[in-house]
């Protein structure tokens, strides 16, 4: 009896507790759509009261029901109860720190409201550059914050001065210049010794905390390099997932002329009424197109084939001539009396930054001579200014390894004289720069000559030094280009438009234009230098993160108070782009010449982490033999070798191949389905007409029949009026809403 | 941190979070944007009743820079209006700048599109609607003659109606102007 009543007993227990595990379950679904019904409603095309009585109400719902379901759940002992009560908690706290970070983020965001006057004068496609420049910022940011966690601070907290041979210290003698403002400027003296070059690291291969510096040194590089690729990647995706698939611009001209055409950012009634004259010149060319679409694109004279001709014969021979001028300037550097006055020690930097400050300008007065179209001439513009670009970096990058090479010949024959000449005991003998033996002079006095000598044929931070001089060369000359260009030029037609003979505001000097594409042009050159550099010169970001900071403010001041707003206004999305585009091209071409340095060259014995190497990337190789056991290492060198890197290039290759034809075959099929669609409606265009006839005469005769479909109608008018929301959450809406709707009936 | 208790209760802040794209800091800068137009009459602190009921007019809003140059400014705050009569109480200012925002997707921006370029508000964009927005945003001298506005209306149909009805449904319109690789980029407004 016993046992069964209690048994009875503890099924009559169980089914409680399932029914209450039941009924828990539902709430908690129940909990679950009210809460999507929190998260989508932003996205609901009500009014704000609306939104916010329906919110209130499902808020509500959510805390009483949950509070009473915690209740509960906290009751019951159960593992399964305790943990959804976990897991209720955590999705609370997950809710809310998400919303504090998002909060943190969007405080942090900076210079917000700068660009967002820029915007408003100058309308969005000015605003682009900046936006662009604070993404580049950000990206250099991580560069430099990772080469600080991971190289920098390690570097100078943890390695043994003593240790390090020539790498750090300045020497006595050259104690005292070292902080002068020439030898700052040319990054010598205690610059040189500081974490911003490559030379300054040591070569231990672990410090006495265990931290591998030279494999941290490679590894951060290499890491921060795939770093930037993914991140330009990622911005592409995002910005073509944005664009969709419109792949052809002349699709729905007009319709995207109209609706598109106004810029709603533009506050500022010259923008405004330059934009309204380019919609209507807009609209004009489109309707002349459209009309003499069947007519030759364009006729071509003799004359101006001749102009074009000509225009482009000019422009190969200043591309010639700036590349021959910089193989002229880095062979100067190498003579003797290199050295000899401030003019030969910046000559380098200052003729390439002449040389891309006044090339685009003649570029673009022969850009005049061929009468292209507006949009056309600056696409032939801009592909000459990436071209020019390219060409003086990597002249520069080919003469510099001709003079690291030189170096390096010279570095060789120093180690084996000072491992004989350590052998017998004896300092170094001296070598001359050309070569020639001094015998005989004695130890004491050459051997400042000797150390200071052999520090400066440290190439990697040579190379580095190079960069970094640049780098700043450019921010320099851009200030004074930027004031003297926009600002004194605007102050001068400012003052003398009254006493002049012609109208200085409208005809000749003019008030400067901000230039977008120039200006983009030359961020992505700066980042491309930046990115040569890095490597060897881990400080460079830093330096550049500084160099960012105060284009910003001063690009921004100038546009702010000396330039005008564009006349023929290039719509900025469009070639979003595009300037990533460059910027990804631009990666690719500077990785290539620090690969090549990394896999070919042969590091320096006396400086940097990797002076033990024969080459960089052994550290890399070595590391990994060492870390994994014998037995491994026949599978790694089978992998690395032609039997299998072949293959796996082989199945790269067929893979891109099938995803092009893939992307291709999609392409047509859009192509035929939107002739498809023409099709059907120049076929339904016949229809209509009947079917309006056809629909006035049913009108007149058939009564509605709505009371019967009303409660079909009711739901579909719920469905319009959620339309954004998940279908999960329409379920519900139309309960909270039925309750409002009665809500408002009793207050009326 | 003090600014937030004065303005708003956490509830309201919690609230305007939930059914907006802003983030708290955002939130404020519209209440001081709105403030800024009438401080004598906006409180500095907003009760539920003040952020529902208290309107500005809208000859008071369209001084905002960033609206004085728009040329559907009127069909704008028309549109936004929770009364339908274009003066905006703060809800409503600052659901126009939550849907103008750059973090509010392409179909909500399309919706209020539709209806700001809606003129006549009856519920379709009839010829007569797409003439009133080229005239609106074509200049006033040297601008398009009758004969090309209706070469451009025509060709609008053309190109987006796709029942060939003799205008532009709800549909018709987002389906056309979504693909437009500019509108999420230029329908937006930065406060």
């Amino acid at each position: 009896m016993d046992e069964t009543g209690g048994g009875f007993y503890d099924q009559q227990q169980q089914q409680q507790q399932r029914e209450v595990a039941e009924s828990a379950a539902a709430a908690l679904e129940h909990v679950a759509l009210h809460k999507e019904v929190v998260q989508n409603m932003r996205y609901q095309p009500w009014d704000m009261g609306r939104k916010l009585r329906v919110l209130r109400r499902a808020k509500s719902f959510v805390r009483q029901h949950e509070g009473a379901l915690q209740q509960r759940l906290a009751e019951s002992r159960t593992a399964k109860d305790v943990l959804a009560r976990g897991r209720l908690l955590l999705a609370k706290a997950v809710q809310l720190s998400v919303r504090e970070i998002r909060n943190l983020i969007s405080f942090l965001v900076p210079w917000e409201a700068r660009i967002k006057e820029i915007e408003s004068l100058f309308g969005s496609a000015v605003a682009s550059y900046f936006t662009f420049l604070r993404w580049v910022f950000w990206i250099n940011l991580v560069l430099t914050a990772c080469f600080a966690v991971f190289v920098v601070v390690p570097e100078v907290l943890a390695t043994e001065w003593d240790m390090s041979g020539e790498r750090k210290g300045l020497l006595p003698e050259e104690k005292r210049t070292a902080t002068d403002l020439q030898t700052l400027w040319d990054f010598e003296g205690i610059l040189k010794y500081s974490p911003i070059f490559y030379g300054f690291y040591s070569n231990a291969y672990e410090t006495n905390e265990g931290y591998k510096l030279p494999f941290a040194y490679f590894f951060t590089g290499l890491v921060l390099y795939m770093y930037s690729f993914v991140a330009i990647l990622r911005k592409m995706a995002k910005n073509s997932r944005m664009a969709k698939l419109s792949d052809k611009d002349d699709e729905c001209t007009f319709t995207w002329k109209l609706f598109t055409g106004w810029d709603f950012m533009i506050g500022h009634p010259e923008t405004g009424e330059n934009r309204r004259s380019a919609i209507t010149l807009g609209f004009k060319e489109a309707l002349l197109e459209e009309a003499e679409k069947e007519r030759a694109t364009e006729k071509l004279t003799r004359n101006v084939i001749c102009r074009r001709l000509a225009a482009n014969f000019l422009v190969l021979m200043l591309l010639c001539s700036s590349a021959y001028i910089v193989v002229l300037v880095v062979e100067r550097s190498t003579e003797p009396e290199a050295e000899s006055n401030w003019w030969r020690q910046n000559e380098i930097t200052v003729i390439l930054s002449l040389i891309s400050i006044i090339f685009p300008n003649i570029f673009e007065l022969i850009g005049i001579l061929e009468k292209y179209h507006p949009r056309r001439q600056l696409r032939w513009q801009l592909a000459r200014i990436m071209i020019l670009n390219l060409l003086n970096l990597y002249t520069l990058i080919f003469a510099l390894f001709g003079k690291v090479n030189a170096m390096t010949t010279r570095l060789h024959r120093k180690r084996r004289r000072s491992i004989n000449d350590e052998s017998s005991n004896c300092c170094w003998p001296d070598d001359g720069i050309d070569g020639q033996q001094h015998a005989g002079i004695p130890v004491k006095m050459s051997s400042f000559y000797l150390k200071s000598n052999l520090r400066k044929l440290c190439w990697e931070t040579m190379f580095g030094q190079e960069l970094v001089k640049l780098t700043i060369m450019d921010l320099v000359f851009t200030t004074i280009s930027i004031l003297i260009i926009d600002f004194i030029r605007a102050v001068f037609v400012r003052v003398f438009n009254g006493c002049w003979c012609w109208d200085l505001e409208k005809y000749f000097p003019q008030y400067g234009e901000f230039k977008i594409a120039e200006n983009i042009l030359h961020l992505v050159n700066n980042q491309g230098m930046v990115w040569m550099g890095m490597f060897f010169s881990p400080g460079l970001p830093a330096i550049n993160i500084f160099k960012l900071f105060l284009l910003l403010y001063i690009r921004s001041w100038a546009v702010l108070t000396c330039n005008v707003p564009h006349e023929v206004i290039f719509k900025a999305s469009r070639s979003n782009n595009f300037y990533l585009w460059l910027l990804l091209i631009m990666l690719f071409l500077c990785t290539l010449p620090v690969a090549y340095a990394i896999v070919w060259l042969e590091p320096s014995w006396h400086c940097g982490p990797f002076s033990e190497y024969s080459r960089i990337f052994h550290v890399m190789t070595q590391s990994l033999l060492k870390a994994t056991p014998d037995s491994l290492h026949w599978v790694l060198s089978y992998v690395a070798s032609p039997g299998v890197v072949i293959p796996l290039l082989v199945l790269l290759i067929l893979v891109i191949y099938y995803l092009v034809s893939l992307s291709s075959s999609l392409r047509e099929a859009v192509t035929d389905l939107r002739t498809q669609l023409r099709r059907e409606r120049d076929a339904e265009r016949l229809k209509t007409r009947q079917k309006k006839k056809e629909a006035e005469a049913a009108a007149v005769a058939a009564p509605a029949d709505a009371a019967a479909s009303s409660s079909a109608k009711v739901i579909a008018q719920w469905r319009k009026a959620v339309p954004f929301a998940p279908t999960k959450s329409q379920t519900i809406l139309p309960q909270t809403l039925a309750k409002e709707a009665v809500d408002k009936r009793q207050s009326k | 941190m003090g600014n937030k208790v004065a303005t708003f209760t956490e509830q309201q802040l919690e609230d305007y979070q939930d059914t907006t794209f802003f983030g708290r800091k955002e939130i404020l800068r519209v209440h001081r944007r709105f403030r800024e137009l009438q401080p004598e009459l906006v409180p500095r602190t907003m009760s539920l009743e003040a952020t529902r009921d208290l309107r500005l007019p809208k000859s008071l809003i369209n001084t905002l820079p960033e609206l004085k140059e728009n040329p559907f400014r009127d069909r704008i705050l028309k549109v936004f209006s929770s009364n339908g009569s274009g003066d905006l109480s703060f809800d409503d200012f600052l659901d126009l700048l939550s849907v103008f925002s750059e973090h509010a997707p392409r179909e909500l921006k399309l919706h209020y599109a539709f209806r700001i370029y809606d003129m006549d508000g009856d519920g379709v964009v009839g010829p007569g609607d797409l003439k009133a927005v080229i005239g609106r945003l074509c200049q006033h001298e040297r601008g398009l003659t009758p004969a090309e506005i209706d070469a451009v209306v025509e060709q609008i149909l053309d190109e987006a109606d796709v029942d060939c009805d003799g205008h532009l449904t709800a549909m018709e319109f987002s389906h056309v102007v979504a693909r437009a690789p500019d509108f999420v980029q230029t329908f937006h407004i930065r406060i």
